[in-house]
């Protein structure tokens, strides 16, 4: 096996989900939880922080 | 049935929920916009008319305008697939991933728009050798690299007998039950350099020790620099293999000619946005990468103004398109 697959982290496999408790509106183009955006809460991890830690930033898949 | 004729049109994915404060801010400005995800296309109905350069998007009783009023773009994506499918794809599955792919690069035809980033232009400064080149050309310090599948090479002599190893570009593999990603690792080249060396290229790169970690976020002439630390320490390796609780991230003062020079860097790469990697080792700043999609939320705390910033350059674009 190559060095870069065997350094590779292995994470298991979960489908990209939509935010716990919210809708998403396209005419806004935004995440409404029952407290208002989810963008502006801390509590949705991938409102404020690096959303993607184990797999690579900037949503590179697509 | 209403209609909107758009002036900010935003290509990006449901799940990029930062992208939904820029949304936020035009609607509060009154600024028209369209914000299309690409992983939920079909579920809007779209028609596009390439030689007048228009598009109508129709949903929910809604109708959106692209055309003679679009003044920005915000291209929201890398340009190419990354993330190889852990199933084989039904041939519905392919169809809709080729065309829809090629439809999102298409709007590229709103070619009087200010586009940030420019696709074309994304798409060679993603490439990690190419913008460790441009980067030196202009005078940061870049670590000896070198890009080889060669086994042989004399890696010790030109870069280490200890590397960082890195991919040439993102590896994110899919099995049936896991996923796997590529983070940056220290490593002796011996552990490297075996039979199956040959299979792949690999970037093998001096490592950077002791080191501090900054995130610099640059917006046209505008920067923002971050220090990333661990519990107010300095990383060793990659510091996204650390969790999310026990790092830090504090306003980071540059000096003015390293500012300058990442400005630099973004405008010679043609973007408008970049989101630049440097390491701070023994008084040198050192150019680690460029992402030409980088993030932007994590690093938008109360009061650091990154979202209005983009919110304003998209509803009042400086200048016309970069030539990349």
């Amino acid at each position: 096996m190559h060095i870069l697959e065997r350094t590779a982290k292995p994470t298991k496999l979960n489908e990209e989900r939509s935010p716990e408790g919210a809708v998403y509106c396209f005419e806004a183009g935004v995440w409404r939880g029952a407290e208002g955006l989810i963008t502006y809460d801390p509590r949705h991890g991938k409102a404020t922080k690096k959303n993607d830690v184990e797999t690579g930033e900037d949503q590179k898949g697509q | 049935m209403a209609n909107h004729p758009v002036e900010v049109l935003i290509l990006t994915g449901i799940l990029d929920i930062p992208t939904d404060r820029i949304c936020h801010l035009l609607r509060k400005n009154g600024v028209p916009f369209l914000r299309i995800n690409r992983d939920a296309l079909s579920d809007v109905a779209l028609t596009v008319d390439p030689k007048a350069a228009t598009m109508i998007c129709r949903t929910g009783g809604n109708t959106w305008e692209v055309g003679s009023a679009l003044k920005s773009v915000w291209w929201r994506q890398a340009t190419f697939l990354r993330n190889t499918p852990s199933h084989a794809l039904s041939t519905s599955e392919q169809l809709e991933r080729s065309q829809w792919s090629a439809f999102m690069r298409g709007m590229m035809l709103f070619d009087e728009a200010v586009w940030m980033n420019d696709p074309a232009a994304t798409y060679k400064a993603e490439s990690k050798p190419y913008q460790l080149r441009r980067a030196a050309k202009l005078g940061f310090s870049v670590p000896k690299t070198i890009v080889t599948n060669d086994p042989h090479a004399d890696i010790p002599k030109l870069v280490g007998l200890r590397i960082a190893l890195k991919s040439v570009d993102t590896v994110l593999l899919h099995d049936s039950s896991h996923q796997h990603f590529g983070y940056t690792t220290l490593i002796d080249w011996s552990e490297c350099a075996d039979e199956h060396f040959h299979l792949a290229p690999a970037t093998c790169q001096a490592p950077i020790e002791p080191k501090l970690d900054l995130r610099v976020t640059v917006l046209g002439d505008r920067i923002w620099c971050d220090e990333i630390r661990l519990d107010q320490g300095e990383i060793e390796g990659d510091w996204r293999l650390h969790s999310k609780d026990h790092l830090h991230f504090n306003p980071y003062d540059l000096p003015r000619e390293v500012a300058k020079r990442c400005v630099q860097l973004t405008r010679d790469l043609g973007l408008r946005y970049g989101a630049i990697d440097l390491a701070f080792s023994k008084e040198t700043y050192w150019f680690i990468e460029i992402n030409p999609t980088g993030e932007w939320g994590w690093l938008d705390r109360e009061g650091r103004g990154i979202s209005e910033a983009i919110a304003n350059e998209l509803s009042n674009p400086s200048g016309r398109q970069l030539d990349a």
